[in-house]
């Protein structure tokens, strides 16, 4: 195994009329060839700015962002245009992902227009365009439907096939099935899950459904309010989680079992919005556990076991 | 709607707010008038049953008959050959100036709507200032600064009328660009133009060709207008304006002489304005299924 | 039994022009008082249609009650007139809505919008109805104090307590929540969906929760009644529904969900989509994306079969027992 994505301190603010929005503030994390870490989090918490800032959609602050050990944190111009080719996203509303005046063929070719992959054979090019919609599971019939004859479901894997055109090795996911029927996420779940498996593919899966993000990632960042609080495997994290915002996130879960009673940690208080953030720890005001210190100091990730890190001023 | 693709039948949005479209009656029956209007103007010389600039002293002042059927002016002209005639530079006028202020106002709308920020305020203050200054007193001292006459008649009314569908462009690209599929766009490595082009452009165009058909009866009035007050088509060339205001001295006497190119004027407004109002509807997106 | 309300073969249809929406098909219900029942379904299985039906609320056009009956506290409500339905909506049958961003008047304070649905029923004065407003919304964990602000300066969690307020001011019998934690984070559900619970226990309300999300059902409701394509295809317990499982699209769904106990490596998703409603199959609805259907689920639609006490399925070939 070997380290594809390695993002360094990364800071995206934002000015707004009432101050400085923190939307993420100093995270650092690096992401394996083949497999998916997934960002889990609240509204708010930063978790598609972060995915925006790695992808190039917005410039970072501050930090660093390596791909395949090359820093590409501040390219532009062409070698961004190049850069297009291996990182590619996948958005969350199947509804305005897809330009509504283009047909299913047109949205998925465009990217090879763009970069000119097949350099102007329009006949391999419709041949790639069949071809990455079966993959997807799209039917060749709808190759000239518009968007809105689509249910969410086909819509997602458009978007999907779009981002598979230039054949990444990176991609994004924001949210992919958030806005999809249970039994319509489950299969674009297993598809994702098939494509990583034929093309190796490195997904950064962002999320706010928990028993989402455990079943389809190796790796997972807890967000809060722009930081990260904690960070482990996957199965790790379900077993035992060290801080007092992942206690209560999972504790939140609904479980679809009869008759389970689940001793629930409710959380005081509401998510509030990082602008001009008091210093100390962000979830502090909420924390049932908060000490002066937690106030004053804003915690570091610390490594409790390994390769388990957390951000807490009670370990 | 799926349906129907399935059964082989084209469908886009074009093709469903033609099928909206077909429904409005009144608005259906606006698209004839103006069309019957253009295959007129185009086919004038055919049409007519004069020519416009025969002067036929023995016949002045007829009133409609059956040699003339809505009768003759002060040089013995006939007025429906002269208003057939007359409706060439009214649609001329109308559909070019309109067609020049929508692409140097949607191209300020779009670029002032895409990159904001400073571009934005530049150009839109710049924009505050042209509509400070009423469109029509606009017209009238830009065609009174350039010499009258066709061309510089539609560039004075396209640039009073350019604020107006920057605006209208402005606003949708500012909500289209929230979109993720401009976002989409953007990680697919296309570029700024490409983006403008395909992927706002055509999204926004519901929109100017609302305000294009409203416009466009605008445009015609302010032509005449300026017609009227000799700052337009320059005699003996037929123009509804300038018939009308060579026509109104004799206002008391010979009333058709005013009352016809009057009245194509206004078939022509209401009729653009009633098929304005039918896109509006057939194009909204709102009133779907 | 006692019940508080009971719908018998509503039908619901949208029509237009081109097509007829079967938006609910002979749907019966039964709902004894104090109890809460989950009305589970994907988008356009006709949850909420159904809601807008008991309100009286169903737009028109487009929209048609065709057929059926639905009788709360011995009365049809389809068959009375406009004036009475309003007296009994709001102040004996009230709705959450799944939008707290939309469902509130911006331009109001979330007090007076508190008051004014107070005073619509009740014969109270301006002061009185402030001073219950106030009750209402300290009842919802909110300070009397925010009485006087704008719902722009509330957080959706918080917007969606004073929708919650609203719905329960005039102490309604039969409260229907349609999707009402869906727009919020999981810490801020966990926190509505206790209130929630909290308030049906100390006020007796029966409630008509309609979710998507199996979980929230398992967290709050006695009943379970999972909808399909506009039909009611399983209806039973809580626990009938979650460990004896027997419609097949029923199980789909559990399989759909991923499990946060048990680390499988694939869901098992139901194949297809939903069916069009404007054109439904003939016979059982279900049965393009059925795994075990049968020449007879083509031609006929099954009715409702008894599997145990109070434990329905409409379903020709149901297996009893567990999750697929």
């Amino acid at each position: 195994m070997s380290e594809l994505l390695r993002v360094e301190n990364l800071k995206k603010y934002f000015k707004t009329p009432k101050g400085l929005l923190h939307a993420v503030d100093d995270v650092s994390f690096s992401i394996e060839k083949g497999e998916t870490l997934g960002v889990v989090g609240e509204s708010g918490c930063g978790k598609s700015t972060l995915g925006r800032c790695i992808i190039h959609l917005l410039e970072p602050t501050d930090g660093k962002v390596f791909f395949e050990g090359e820093n590409i944190t501040n390219i532009s111009g062409a070698r961004l245009k190049e850069s297009r080719k291996d990182m590619q996203m996948i958005f969350q509303d199947p509804f305005s992902s897809i330009n509504p005046r283009m047909t299913v063929k047109s949205i998925i070719e465009e990217p090879m227009v763009i970069h000119k992959i097949h350099n102007g054979d329009k006949a391999k090019q419709g041949k790639a365009v069949l071809e990455i919609m079966e993959t997807v599971g799209l039917a060749e019939r709808l190759a000239d439907s518009y968007p809105h004859e689509l249910d969410g479901g086909r819509r997602q894997r458009i978007g999907i096939a779009r981002a598979l055109a230039l054949e990444p090795k990176f991609i994004v996911c924001d949210e992919p099935v958030s806005a999809l029927d249970v039994s319509i996420q489950a299969q674009i779940l297993n598809l994702m899950q098939d494509l990583q498996e034929q093309r190796g593919l490195t997904y950064i899966f962002i999320t706010h459904d928990l028993s989402v993000v455990k079943h389809i990632s190796d790796n997972i960042c807890v967000m809060y309010l722009g930081t990260l609080v904690e960070k482990c495997t996957s199965d790790k994290l379900f077993e035992k989680q060290f801080h007092p915002y992942t206690q209560a996130l999972l504790s939140a879960i609904p479980i679809a079992k009869a008759n389970i009673k689940r001793e629930r940690i409710l959380l005081k208080g509401e998510i509030t919005s990082p602008i001009n953030p008091a210093p100390g720890c962000r979830f502090a005001p909420r924390c049932l556990y908060a000490k002066t210190e937690c106030f004053n100091r804003q915690p570091e990730l610390k490594e409790l076991e390994p390769g388990h890190f957390v951000a807490c001023h009670l370990y | 709607m799926s349906k129907r693709n399935e059964k082989g039948v084209k469908s886009s949005f074009w093709y469903d707010a033609w099928h909206r479209l077909k429904k409005n009656k009144s608005a259906m029956f606006a698209l004839i008038i103006l069309a019957a209007m253009i295959v007129c103007a185009i086919f004038a010389d055919y049409i007519s049953p004069y020519p416009y600039d025969l002067q036929d002293y023995s016949h002045t002042f007829e009133f409609p008959g059956e040699q003339h059927l809505l009768g003759t002016d002060n040089f013995g002209r006939d007025i429906l050959s002269r208003i057939i005639y007359g409706s060439r530079i009214s649609l001329l006028v109308g559909f070019s100036s309109i067609i020049a202020a929508i692409i140097f106002g949607g191209l300020l709308g779009a670029i002032s709507g895409y990159y904001g920020g400073k571009t934005d305020n530049i150009l839109m203050r710049a924009m505050d200032i042209l509509m400070a200054i009423p469109g029509m007193l606009l017209a009238i001292s830009l065609a009174a600064a350039l010499k009258p006459g066709l061309i510089n008649l539609v560039i004075a009314i396209a640039i009073a009328d350019i604020p107006g569908y920057a605006r209208v462009v402005r606003a949708s690209v500012l909500t289209i660009k929230e979109q993720e599929y401009i976002e989409a766009a953007q990680c697919i490595g296309a570029s700024d133009l490409r983006i403008i082009l395909k992927h706002i452009i055509p999204n926004c165009l519901a929109p100017i060709i609302v305000q294009a058909t409203l416009g466009m009866a605008g445009a015609i009035l302010s032509a005449s207008a300026l017609s009227f007050l000799g700052l337009g088509i320059q005699p003996p060339t037929p123009e509804w304006g300038s018939m009308l205001s060579s026509a109104r001295q004799y206002i008391r006497t010979y009333w058709h002489m005013t009352t016809f190119p009057g009245v194509a004027i206004m078939i022509t407004i209401f009729a653009l304005n009633v098929l304005g109002d039918g896109l509006r509807d057939a194009l909204d997106p709102r009133l779907k299924n | 039994m006692d019940n508080i309300i009971e719908i018998k073969n509503l039908t619901i249809q949208y029509k237009t022009d081109e097509r007829t929406v079967e938006a609910v098909n002979r749907l019966n219900l039964t709902l004894a008082r104090g109890e809460s029942l989950g009305l589970v379904g994907e988008t356009g299985a006709g949850k909420t249609t159904t809601a807008l039906g008991i309100m009286g609320l169903i737009p028109n056009p487009p929209g048609i009650v065709t057929e059926g009956e639905i009788i709360f506290e011995g009365e049809d409500l389809l068959k009375i007139n406009k004036h009475k339905l309003r007296a009994v909506r709001g102040k004996k049958i009230s709705m959450i809505f799944q939008d707290p961003m939309t469902s509130l008047n911006p331009v109001a304070t979330v007090g007076d919008q508190i008051a004014e649905s107070i005073r619509i029923h009740e014969k109270l004065s301006r002061a009185d109805a402030t001073i219950k407003a106030k009750e209402m919304l300290e009842l919802v964990g909110i300070p009397g104090e925010r009485y006087a602000e704008y719902p722009h300066q509330f957080s959706g969690g918080m917007k969606q307590r004073v929708i919650i307020a609203i719905a329960l001011s005039c102490n309604p019998k039969l409260l229907l929540a349609d999707e009402p934690t869906t727009a919020l984070d999981v810490t801020i559900q966990a926190q509505v969906l206790d209130l929630i619970a909290k308030l049906k226990k100390e006020q007796n309300t029966s409630m008509i929760l309609i979710t998507h999300d199996l979980g929230v059902v398992a967290e709050v409701c006695d009943k379970v009644a999972i909808m399909y394509a506009g039909e009611i295809v399983e209806y039973g317990s809580l626990t009938q529904i979650y460990d004896n499982t027997c419609h097949p699209y029923t199980k789909g769904l559990f399989g759909s969900i991923p499990d946060l106990e048990s680390k499988a490596d694939r869901l098992n998703p139901i194949p297809g989509l939903m069916p069009d409603p404007a054109n439904l199959p003939k016979g059982c609805s279900f049965e393009p994306r059925c795994t075990c259907s049968c020449e007879k689920c083509k031609s006929n639609n099954p009715h409702m079969v008894e599997v145990e006490a109070g434990h329905f399925v409409k379903c020709f070939n149901y297996v009893k027992g567990g999750n697929a």
